[in-house]
C-alpha cells in the first residue's frame, strides 16, 4: 500500500500529518517505509524561518533519501540498497533505521524512478510506504494507492476560498477508473464503433491539439483517450465540442479517459478545471481515469505564518469553525490532527478505509 | 558525447547567464536551442517534449512565488514524460542545492557557480552532486618553510641572543609559569582532595579578583552565559561546516585571510565568525580584554564581558572551536600581560590551531615587565611546541613609533627562540602607516614601497612564513566605510602580489565603532578584497625602485639592531636599554608583573 501525502502549499501541515501517520504505524506495529519527492525535514522553514517539524523515525523503518542528507540526520541508519538514481543532493539510497531519530528525507523525485524505488521498498518488506510530497509537486503522486491532501490557513486565510479549492480537488478525484481502458498510445485516440483514430504523439493536449483531433470524428464515437497533460484551454475546447455533439443526437454518452487526476490538477487552478468539467453535460460524456488513487483524507491546519512586514510569526484561525466549514462541504474525511480526537480520526481514515471505493 | 540541450529563460529580464552558458556549450560542440523568455510554461513543456533533449537548462532569479512556479514547471515536465529522458537543471540567483532538490530539479547552480562547473556537469565530468562550494581544508601555514637564517652574521647574533636569554631565564620562575603548570595538573585531576589542594595552590598565585570569581563573584561587567544562550546558539548552528563558503582569493591558495574576534561575547563572536566563514574568511584571532592582562590568574567558565575583548577561558575557546568549521584556523592571543603560558596552555587544550606570542612587543607596546614576559614567553613557546601550535609574532610595537627595523629585529629574535624550543613562528610585520614612517616621509609617495621593503628584508634574512597584520592598512583607514574597505583591499592586493602567507583584516568600522563592530562592516572589507583579487587576477603590484633602497635601509637597521642586542646581557636588558625601541621612539618597557620573577 502506497500512501501519498500532498500539500496545497508550504506550511499547510503535510509533514505534521505524515509524522502522525508514522507514529500510528509504529503503534500498530506495521512494517512502514518512507520516501519523499522533495527535500523536507529541515528544522526551520527556509522562507519564513519558523520552526518546522522534522520526521522522527523508529527502529526498523525503511527510508529512502539522498547521500547528502545522511550527515544531518540523527537517527542510526544502515544502508540496505543503493539505487541507480541521483537527486541534487546525491546518490539515492535505501536505508533501515537502527536507532530512532530524525531523518531528512530526499528520495527520487521523478515518477519513473520513484516507482522503481517504491517497488524495491515493498520487496524489502514494507507494507505501508509513505511518499512525502513537495512544494507544488503533485505529478509523482500518481504512484500512490491512497492520497492525503494537507491544506490550511498557510494556503489562504480566507476559509471560504480554501474550502472551495479543496472541494474542487475532491471533485477531480471522484471520477472512477476506466473499467476496460484502451491500451496506452502516445497521442489522442478517438474510438468509434469500428474505427480507432490515433493522432500523432503529443505530451501536452491544448486547444490546438484538441481541435485537430476532433476535426474528423469516427462514426459512433464512444471513447476519447487523452494521454499526458491537458491544458485548461484544451479542456474547454473538448467540453464545447462534446456539448455540440450531444445536440447532434449522439445516442450514448462518450467516455473520456484521462491518465489520472493529477494531469487535470496540472491544467490550472483546481476550481477552474473542476468548473469546466462540471459544465459538461452528463448526457454528453462520462469521465474516467486510466489510473486514480483514492483520496482518503484531508488534513486541515488552522495555523499559518503571518507576516508583519518585518518577520513572520505563528498565527491561528479558529480551528473548530474551520473544521466545521470543511465538513459541511466535503465528503472526504477531514481532520485537524491537533483537535481533540483529530489524530485518531485522521489515522482511521488513512489506514482503515477500504482498499477500493 | 554531443548533447541536445534546451535553454529555457523563465525569467523575462535576467537571461544573461543562460546565454553565456549556452555559448560555452555551443563552443564545445553541443546542440543548443535558446527559447524566447516570453513563452507560456505549457508551450515550453510542449517544445521540450517534442525535441528529445538530453538536458533542459532553466534560468530564473528567485523571488516571491517563484519556487511554486518552478515546482509546477518540473511537474509539467514530469507529467509530459520529458523527465524520462532529460535532466532538468536550475540556475539563478539564490538557488541552493536544497531548493533544487525540493523542487525536483536534478541539479541547482547559484550565481557563484562557474561556467566550467555547469559544462562539466552536463558533460558528466563532475557527477558529485554536491554544491558549487569551495572545498575547505585546514591549511598549515608553516608547511614547507625551513626556518633557515640565510644571513650568517644575523644567524650568529640571533644564536647568541637566544643562548644568553635562555641561560638567564633557565633558573627563574614566575607566578605565570607556576600557574600554567598547576592548571595543567588541575585539568587532569578529578574532584577530590588533590584537586582542592591544587586549586588552593593556584589561588595563592592569583589576584583576589580571580580567586573571588571561582567562588561565584565575577568582576564587574562579566557574566556567565545562560544555558539557554548556549542552547539557542547550538540550535541555530545546525551544521559546523561553513555554509556555501566563497573564496576571497582568485585562484591562489595564499594569502589566508584572518579576522579578529573580541566583541566580549563569545556568542556574538561566533555569529560573526559563522557569517565570515561563509564569506571566505580562513581564520580568526580571539582578542582578550586588556584588563585580563593585568591580573594574575584567569577566569573560568562560559563568560561574556560587556566591553572590548573576549575572555579566553578554556570553555570559551572550546566553544568556539566546537562550532567553527574544522577547516577554519583559530588563534588565541597570549602574549599580553601576566597569563601568557597559561593562555597558551588553554589554547592548546581548547583545540586552537595557533597562538600569538611576542616577547618584545608584549614588553614594549603592551605593558608587561620585560623580565616577566621573557620568562613567561619562553615557557609559552615551549607549550606551543608541545601542542603543535605555531605562534605568530605581531610587530605592533611599530605603532608606538618604533622604527620598522627594530620591530623586525624583535620578530627575528622570537623566531630564533621558537627554532631553539621546537616551535614554529610566523612573522607578522605591519602593513601600516606608522608614526616613524609618517615622521620620516617613507610613504609620502605611496603605501607600496615601504611595506614591500619589509617583506623583502625579512625574506632576505630567513625562510619563514609571513603574515602581515595586524590589521593590514593600520592607520590608513578612516571612519568612511568605503575608504576603509578600499584601503584594506589595496593592502590585500599588495599582500597577494608579494606572495605572503596570510593577512589580518579589519572591519570597516573597527577603529571607529565606539563599541562592538557590526557584521555588515566585516563583510564590507571582505567584499572589497574579493573585488581587488578579481581585478588583479594573476597580475601583481610592482613596487618602484625606491623599495630597493628601503629594503637596504631596513636590512642594515636589522643587522645593526641585532648586533647591539647581542652585546646586551640578555633580551630583557636589551629591551630596558631601548635597543629594540626606545623612549625617544615612543616605546616604554612595561611594568605589569615587575618584581615577580624569582
Amino acid at each position: 500500500m502506497i500512501i501519498g501525502i500532498a500539500g496545497t502549499a508550504k506550511n499547510t501541515g503535510k509533514t505534521t500529518a505524515l509524522g502522525v501517520l508514522l507514529r500510528e504505524a509504529h503503534r500498530r506495529d506495521l512494517h512502514v517505509a518512507l520516501t519523499g519527492i522533495g527535500y523536507d525535514g529541515e528544522e526551520r522553514d527556509t522562507v519564513t524561518m519558523l520552526p518546522k517539524p522534522r520526521l522522527h523515525l523508529e527502529t526498523g523503518t525503511l527510508v529512502t533519501t539522498s547521500s547528502a542528507c545522511l550527515r544531518v540526520s540523527s537517527a542510526g541508519l544502515e544502508q540496505v540498497e543503493q539505487t541507480p538514481f541521483r537527486t541534487a543532493l546525491g546518490q539515492v539510497v535505501i536505508l533501515r533505521v537502527t536507532s530512532p531519530g530524525l531523518v531528512v528525507v530526499a528520495g527520487p523525485n521523478k515518477t519513473d524512478e520513484l516507482r522503481v524505488t517504491l517497488s524495491r521498498m515493498q520487496a524489502l518488506g514494507a507494507r505501508f510506504v509513505f511518499v512525502d510530497g513537495s512544494l507544488n509537486r503533485i505529478a509523482p503522486m500518481v504512484v500512490a494507492d491512497r492520497l492525503v491532501f494537507a491544506t490550511g490557513a498557510a494556503r489562504t486565510t480566507d476559509v471560504g476560498t480554501l474550502v472551495a479549492e479543496t472541494l474542487a480537488i475532491e471533485r477531480l478525484f471522484i471520477f472512477s477508473r476506466a473499467v476496460n481502458p484502451t491500451p496506452p498510445a502516445p497521442g489522442i485516440q478517438l474510438i468509434g464503433e469500428d474505427v480507432q483514430v490515433h493522432l500523432a504523439s503529443c505530451a501536452v493536449q491544448g486547444e490546438k491539439e484538441m481541435e485537430q483531433a476532433l476535426r474528423v470524428l469516427p462514426d459512433q464515437l464512444w471513447r476519447i483517450v487523452l494521454p499526458g497533460m491537458v491544458t485548461l484551454q484544451g479542456l474547454k475546447t473538448l467540453v464545447s465540442r462534446l456539448s455540440h455533439m450531444s445536440h447532434m443526437s449522439q445516442d450514448t454518452a462518450i467516455e473520456v479517459i484521462f491518465d489520472d487526476p493529477f494531469k487535470l490538477l496540472l491544467a490550472g487552478d483546481p476550481a477552474s478545471t473542476s468548473a469546466v468539467l462540471e459544465s459538461m453535460l452528463p448526457q454528453a460524456a462520462v469521465i474516467t481515469y486510466r489510473y486514480a488513487p483514492r483520496l482518503v483524507a484531508i488534513a486541515v491546519n488552522p495555523s499559518y505564518p503571518a507576516f508583519d512586514g518585518t518577520v513572520y510569526h505563528p498565527a491561528l484561525l479558529d480551528p473548530s469553525v474551520m473544521l466545521q466549514r470543511f465538513r459541511e462541504q466535503l465528503s472526504t474525511p477531514v481532520a485537524d490532527v491537533f483537535a481533540p480526537g483529530g489524530e485518531d480520526e485522521f489515522c482511521r481514515s488513512v489506514f482503515d478505509s477500504p482498499s477500493s471505493p | 558525447m554531443t548533447k541536445n540541450i534546451l535553454c529555457v529563460p523563465l525569467d523575462p529580464v535576467h537571461d544573461v547567464g543562460i546565454k553565456i552558458i549556452r555559448n560555452a556549450l555551443a563552443q564545445r560542440g553541443h546542440r543548443t536551442e535558446l527559447l524566447s523568455p516570453d513563452l507560456h510554461m505549457e508551450d515550453v513543456v510542449r517544445l521540450a517534449a517534442a525535441g528529445k533533449y538530453d538536458e533542459i537548462l532553466v534560468s530564473r532569479t528567485l523571488g516571491y512565488g517563484i519556487a511554486e512556479l518552478l515546482g509546477r514547471f518540473v511537474d509539467l515536465l514530469d507529467a509530459a514524460g520529458v523527465r524520462k529522458s532529460a535532466r532538468v537543471i536550475l540556475g539563478g540567483k539564490a538557488v541552493t542545492t536544497e531548493l533544487a532538490a525540493e523542487l525536483g530539479f536534478d541539479r541547482g547552480f547559484d550565481e557563484h557557480a562557474s561556467i566550467d562547473e555547469v559544462v562539466a556537469y552536463i558533460e558528466g565530468r563532475a557527477m558529485s552532486g554536491e554544491t558549487s562550494v569551495v572545498h575547505r581544508e585546514r591549511p598549515d601555514m608553516t608547511a614547507g618553510y625551513t626556518y633557515v637564517v640565510h644571513d650568517r652574521h644575523v644567524a650568529e647574533c640571533l644564536n647568541e641572543i637566544v643562548e644568553k636569554t635562555l641561560h638567564w631565564a633557565a633558573p627563574k620562575l614566575t607566578p605565570g609559569v607556576s600557574r600554567a603548570r598547576i592548571r595543567k595538573e588541575l585539568l587532569g585531576t578529578g574532584e577530590g582532595v588533590a584537586r582542592v589542594a591544587l586549586q588552593r595552590d593556584y589561588d595563592a598565585l592569583a589576584d583576589p579578583v580571580v580567586v573571588e570569581s571561582s567562588h561565584g563573584k565575577l568582576p564587574s561587567g562579566v557574566r556567565t552565559l545562560r544555558p539557554d544562550e548556549l542552547h539557542f546558539l547550538r540550535h541555530m548552528l545546525t551544521t559546523r561546516t561553513a555554509s556555501h563558503p566563497q573564496t576571497i582569493r582568485k585562484g591562489e591558495r595564499k594569502p589566508l585571510v584572518f579576522k579578529f574576534l573580541g566583541s566580549g561575547c563569545p556568542v556574538m563572536d561566533i555569529v560573526h565568525a559563522k557569517a565570515c566563514e561563509r564569506w571566505g574568511i580562513d581564520g580568526f584571532l580571539i582578542i582578550n580584554p586588556s584588563w585580563e592582562a593585568r591580573y594574575e590568574g584567569l577566569l573560568e567558565g562560559f563568560l561574556a564581558h560587556q566591553n572590548d575583548g573576549t575572555i579566553t577561558s578554556l570553555e570559551n575557546i572550546r566553544l568556539m572551536r566546537e562550532v567553527l568549521d574544522p577547516a577554519t584556523l583559530l588563534t588565541v592571543r597570549a602574549h599580553r600581560g601576566l597569563n601568557t603560558p597559561e593562555t597558551v596552555l588553554l589554547a592548546g587544550e581548547g583545540g586552537a590551531n595557533l597562538t600569538k606570542i611576542d616577547l618584545v612587543y608584549g614588553s614594549l607596546g603592551a605593558g608587561t615587565d620585560p623580565e616577566r614576559l621573557t620568562v613567561d614567553g619562553i615557557e609559552a613557546i615551549r607549550l606551543a611546541a608541545r601542542y603543535g601550535m605555531p605562534f605568530d609574532i605581531p610587530g605592533n610595537d611599530e605603532l608606538s613609533g618604533v622604527p620598522a627595523w627594530k620591530t623586525l629585529a624583535g620578530l627575528l629574535i622570537n623566531v630564533a627562540l621558537g627554532n631553539r624550543l621546537g616551535a614554529r613562528a610566523i612573522l607578522k610585520p605591519l602593513f601600516c602607516y606608522g608614526p616613524h614612517i609618517v615622521i620620516n616621509g617613507y610613504m609620502d609617495q605611496n603605501f607600496v614601497d615601504y611595506n614591500a621593503a619589509k617583506i623583502r628584508a625579512l625574506r632576505t634574512l630567513v625562510n619563514a612564513p609571513i603574515w602581515p597584520g595586524e590589521p593590514i592598512a593600520f592607520m590608513t583607514q578612516t571612519e568612511d566605510r568605503v575608504q576603509s574597505a578600499t584601503a584594506t583591499s589595496y593592502h590585500a592586493a599588495l599582500a597577494s602580489s608579494l606572495g605572503v602567507d596570510a593577512i589580518t583584516v579589519a572591519s570597516t568600522d573597527e577603529a571607529y565603532s565606539r563599541g562592538p563592530i557590526c557584521l555588515a562592516s566585516r563583510i564590507d572589507s571582505i567584499q572589497a578584497m574579493r573585488e581587488a583579487a578579481r581585478f588583479m587576477g594573476q597580475t601583481a603590484i610592482q613596487p618602484s625602485p625606491e623599495a630597493d633602497r628601503f629594503t637596504e635601509q631596513i636590512l642594515k637597521g636589522i643587522r645593526d639592531t641585532l648586533e647591539q642586542v647581542r652585546s646586551a646581557e640578555h633580551l630583557p636588558a636589551a629591551i630596558h636599554a631601548g635597543l629594540l625601541g626606545s623612549r625617544e621612539d615612543g616605546a616604554y618597557p612595561g611594568t605589569f608583573g615587575k618584581g615577580t620573577v624569582a
